[in-house]
């Protein structure tokens, strides 16, 4: 999987710098985004459900902000496109922190997980 | 010209805080007994200590005084610097935090040139990664020291050499006696003063400019760009930072040291979260300002700025009650010094650990005493830097993440989560890193040679460094997956 992942990792990074060089911001968006949620996926072991909302909301949130660039109309005090920068771009990915914090027990590093490694390659106990 | 704050309670303010900072130095000087004390605080800190002091440390002076300033010269644009924070810690703390510290419970890991040394073997990924931080730091601690000068001059009302003098003693005494445990506990001071400063910021922000809708609609009708989603510098400017600080946070190595200093490693649960919310409190303080001044300036409220670094400084001191500007600039110098601090730590590290250790296969004897050595030294020569620098604080500090962003996310960050990566893989990529930062920011100041449509030459550099750490990894074989050591696999299984 780890392959895999790296994979889609380089294809991004290389877009990425084909996209910036012909200034097509719109795609060279899009490729940031796929390569940020795909080193959180590295990360995860996987691609999981959570990362590709991540992903869509991204590209939703993107997608409107192209689309509304010039509307003057004011959404909770800023320009539309700027509102979904700063009340959707900023705090969505939070979303992908929650998640890690949910699944951290029973996925990211289960007790006996940690328990096994310590017992084997442990230096040291630190106190609990 | 740097306005001068003269008041009373902005005075009482700074230097108690200053005194702060000197005490917890004391306090820690006594518990700091060896090299992992001083470059890993013992491995002692809590959650709540860990999240804070990591959020204190990379919310540098270039954001509480670049931040403000780009805004005010570019608009939203710079938004795209701070906002990434969300994704980025996140990223720290999925890609990075479980792995190094877990490799901390198997290994004496103090350093990221000793990850690298442990996850690649061999002498070239260690050295070069030693050099790619000393080289970073010499960049970014310049303005963090240049920060200190500004803020002290504009509250002291002394020359910059004098405001150097006091602020850089005061840092030097509790990063060379406390080391890395004086800086966390510092940060954590500073992490609260931070928050509280920019909330306060936020509310006289919006009040003096009559509120954010009040904002938007003078900004609008002076140039639609400047409120627009990606101000003034342009779409592919604005994504560019995105990513270069999305990835790079977990390539900062005074935030992802961190990591290595937490007791345990089932703390890590919360952290990215509380980080990131946090993180986003202080980034108040970076918009709200910048864009206030912006339209205060516009509706003839507020003088133009003869710089656009001011923003901060002169709005505190004519928009605020003299208590809160004496708050936020506590704030500033803490949010600069806690930044620094790390930056003399790790700096210390590469050149008394890490650089003999790759040329010598052995640590040096008294190792601490010359950790103390070495961070004054550091200190000294960053100051020289500062005053013969005359470039925005701001754009330095890009370059200084940049060149950190491009070195480290792909041999450790990727390489800790990917076993097939090779050390020949990492050497190559720090060596690109290095190279294409330095060449290309050095043909854009000296206008030979600027990359087009704004993009940044970080995330360049990130990118083109991210596809030769995987191509070559990938053309060296499988061999080095095969030898990996059992620990070192385990932990990056886990």
């Amino acid at each position: 999987m780890s392959d895999r992942l790296t994979g889609g990792i380089l294809v991004c990074a290389a877009a990425a710098l084909v996209l910036a060089r012909l200034n097509l911001w719109f795609g060279f968006g899009l490729a940031a985004c796929a390569l940020l949620v795909l080193s959180l996926a590295l990360g995860f072991g996987g691609l999981r459900p959570a990362l590709v909302v991540v992903f869509v909301l991204y590209v939703v949130l993107l997608s409107g902000m192209a689309w509304l660039g010039h509307t003057s109309r004011l959404v909770l005090g800023l320009p539309a496109a700027t509102a979904l920068l700063v009340y959707g771009i900023w705090p969505m990915p939070l979303l992908a922190a929650l998640y890690y914090a949910l699944q951290f027990r029973s996925s990211i590093l289960p007790d006996e997980k940690l328990e096994r490694f310590l017992a084997e390659h442990g230096r040291r106990r630190f106190r609990d | 010209m740097i306005p001068l704050a003269q008041s009373p309670a902005i005075l009482a303010c700074v230097i108690g805080y200053l005194i702060c900072c000197f005490g917890i130095g004391l306090w820690a000087l006594r518990r700091t007994r060896d090299s992992a004390d001083f470059f890993v605080a013992g491995r002692s800190l809590g959650m709540a200590v860990m999240t804070i002091a990591t959020m204190a440390s990379i919310m540098s002076g270039f954001g509480f005084v670049g931040g403000p300033g780009l805004v005010y010269e570019s608009g939203t644009s710079s938004l795209w610097i701070t906002f990434p924070a969300t994704i980025g810690f996140t990223l720290c703390w999925v890609l990075v935090g479980k792995r190094l510290r877990l490799l901390a419970e198997s290994r004496e890991i103090l350093t990221l040139p000793d990850v690298v040394a442990v996850r690649y073997g061999g002498r070239w990924p260690r050295f070069l990664m030693a050099a790619a931080l000393v080289l970073g730091v010499v960049g970014y601690l310049g303005t963090q020291v240049l920060a200190v000068g500004v803020v002290l001059v504009a509250v002291l009302d002394v020359s910059l050499p004098a405001a150097l003098l006091i602020g850089l003693g005061i840092l030097g005494f509790y990063t060379v006696a406390g080391g890395i445990l004086a800086g966390v506990y510092n940060d954590v001071f500073q992490g609260f003063i931070m928050m509280l400063a920019s909330a306060a910021v936020l509310y006289y922000a919006l009040g003096s400019a009559g509120g954010l809708a009040h904002i938007s609609t003078t900004l609008w009708a002076m140039d639609p760009e400047f409120i627009g989603p990606w101000g003034r510098r342009g779409p592919l400017a604005a994504l560019s930072w995105y990513l270069l600080f999305g990835l790079g946070w977990m390539g900062q190595p005074h935030g992802i040291t961190k990591f290595l200093m937490l007791k345990d490693p089932r703390r890590l649960q919360w952290g990215a979260l509380l980080t990131g919310m946090i993180y986003m409190i202080c980034s108040l303080l970076w918009m709200s300002i910048g864009l206030a001044m912006r339209a205060l300036v516009e509706r003839g409220a507020q003088a133009p700025l003869a710089q656009p670094d001011l923003a901060a400084p002169v709005f505190l001191m004519h928009y605020t009650p003299p208590l809160v500007a004496g708050v936020v600039f506590a704030g500033l110098l803490a949010a600069i010094m806690s930044t620094a601090n790390s930056f003399l730590n790790i700096g210390a590290a590469a050149v008394v650990r890490d650089i003999p250790i790759a040329l010598t296969r052995r640590t040096l004897r008294r190792e601490l005493f010359w950790s103390r050595v070495a961070t004054l030294v550091l200190l000294l020569l960053s100051a020289v830097f500062a005053l013969y620098m005359e470039n925005l604080v701001a754009l330095l500090g890009v370059f200084g993440w940049g060149t950190f962003a491009a070195a480290i996310v792909p041999p450790v960050c990727i390489g800790l989560n990917w076993k097939r990566a090779t050390g020949a893989g990492a050497a190559a990529s720090v060596a690109v890193s290095l190279v294409l930062n330095f060449a290309l920011e050095l043909a854009s100041r000296h206008k030979v040679y600027t990359l087009p449509y704004g993009m940044n030459v970080g995330c360049f550099s990130l990118l083109a460094s991210l596809v030769v750490f995987i191509m070559v990894s990938w053309w060296t074989g499988r061999e080095e997956e095969v030898r990996l050591p059992a620990d070192v696999r385990a932990a990056m299984e886990l």
